[in-house]
């Protein structure tokens, strides 16, 4: 076994806690291993320091000075609104504020906006999309009343005359560019 | 736990604040002790052992079972603590950095560990010492402050570590490792 898997027992052989084979097992060890035994007897003198490095001790005043304030702040608190101390209010008033009157809010605004949206049949008009918008902007732009001499418009935007047609498809095909 | 102590804990949990005062009485220095060791100054450890009761006194009615009094109480203080730790980390200097630790200190130590009796009154020492258990990951120094300087046994750090026995043993491992051979350079 290496050594590395002996030095896991040395908590326990300090402590006094190992079974007797275990114990065994280790002391053989310990007695060819000089490197172990080196590792156990450092162990061991860390384990007593620590042990001995006590906290210092403030002082009576100290301990008297913070009993008064965490007793005082205690009472602080019972004072502060529970909501305030990060607890939720079990209370049936609590439960309907915090939770029945938003929903209860929100219900109204969804039934609300369902009722104008339906509103009449006939003043619904079809939802178009961006294209069909340009397009239809196209067709009133172009309409009889409003057209425009087909020579002039290419002379203005340049190309052929048959390219009109083009060009009107090409405005309406603005609106699918996303 | 004695009777006593759970008959206490039982009533500050019924909302008793004689109780209460009575408990931060009784376990005060146990906190302080441990936010110290884990902290490693007065002005963070007085600042945990306050939080600390404050907030067993907010969550009591979380504490269903008596006999875990003492595991909530310091599982609220060393979470604090490590919390404290994750906040200045980013003043963290690595040990390799920090030759002051590396100090010879183990000659020293075998001379003063030879005379358990007598109470060993070298400062600088156990500045040194402190600096280094400060200087480990704050699971591991937590493992350390709880088992091997207050006391606690395997079973009761892992119930206030959340954590397996296992888990604590490997932590003990690692940590004291680490220890010994940073204690140990330049030896």
């Amino acid at each position: 076994m290496p050594c590395r898997q002996y030095e896991i027992y040395f908590d326990d052989y300090i402590a006094d806690s190992l079974n007797d084979s275990q114990k065994n097992l280790l002391e053989k060890h310990l007695e060819i291993c000089p490197d172990c035994r080196n590792a156990l007897k450092e162990e061991k003198e860390l384990l007593t320091l620590l042990k001995s490095s006590g906290t210092p001790d403030p002082g009576e005043t100290y301990w008297a000075g913070l009993e008064s304030s965490i007793l005082s702040k205690t009472i602080d608190r019972e004072t502060i609104p529970s909501e305030q101390q990060g607890f939720e209010e079990k209370t049936p008033v609590g439960i309907i504020s915090r939770y029945l009157i938003p929903l209860a809010a929100s219900f109204i605004l969804f039934v609300a906006s369902i009722s104008v949206s339906v509103g009449n049949p006939a003043d619904k008009s079809p939802v178009l999309s961006q294209g069909e918008e340009y397009k239809l902007y196209a067709a009133e732009k172009f309409s009889d009343e409003n057209r425009i001499n087909p020579e002039l418009f290419t002379s203005i935007m340049g190309g052929s005359p048959g390219s009109f047609g083009r060009n009107l498809a090409l405005i309406g095909s603005f609106g699918d560019i996303k | 736990m004695s009777d006593e102590t759970k008959d206490l804990v039982q009533r500050f949990i019924d909302g008793d604040r004689k109780a209460f005062a009575e408990l931060v009485g009784r376990y005060k220095k146990r906190v302080y002790s441990v936010a110290y060791q884990m902290l490693g100054n007065h002005l963070d450890a007085d600042e945990v052992t306050q939080e600390t009761f404050v907030r067993i006194y907010d969550r009591r009615h979380l504490l269903r079972n008596v006999n875990y009094f003492t595991s909530f109480l310091m599982r609220i203080a060393t979470n604090y603590s490590i919390d404290i730790i994750r906040w200045r980390q980013k003043d963290f200097v690595p040990i390799d950095d920090d030759q002051s630790v590396a100090a010879p200190v183990k000659a020293e130590l075998a001379d003063k560990t030879e005379m358990p009796d007598k109470q060993i009154e070298n400062k600088d020492l156990f500045e040194r010492i402190n600096r280094a258990v400060n200087k480990l990951p704050p699971r591991q120094r937590l493992t350390v402050v709880l088992h091997d300087i207050e006391g606690y046994s395997k079973a009761e750090v892992a119930t206030i570590m959340g954590c397996p026995q296992a888990t604590v043993r490997s932590n003990l491992h690692i940590a004291r490792s680490k220890l010994r051979k940073w204690l140990a350079k330049k030896v």
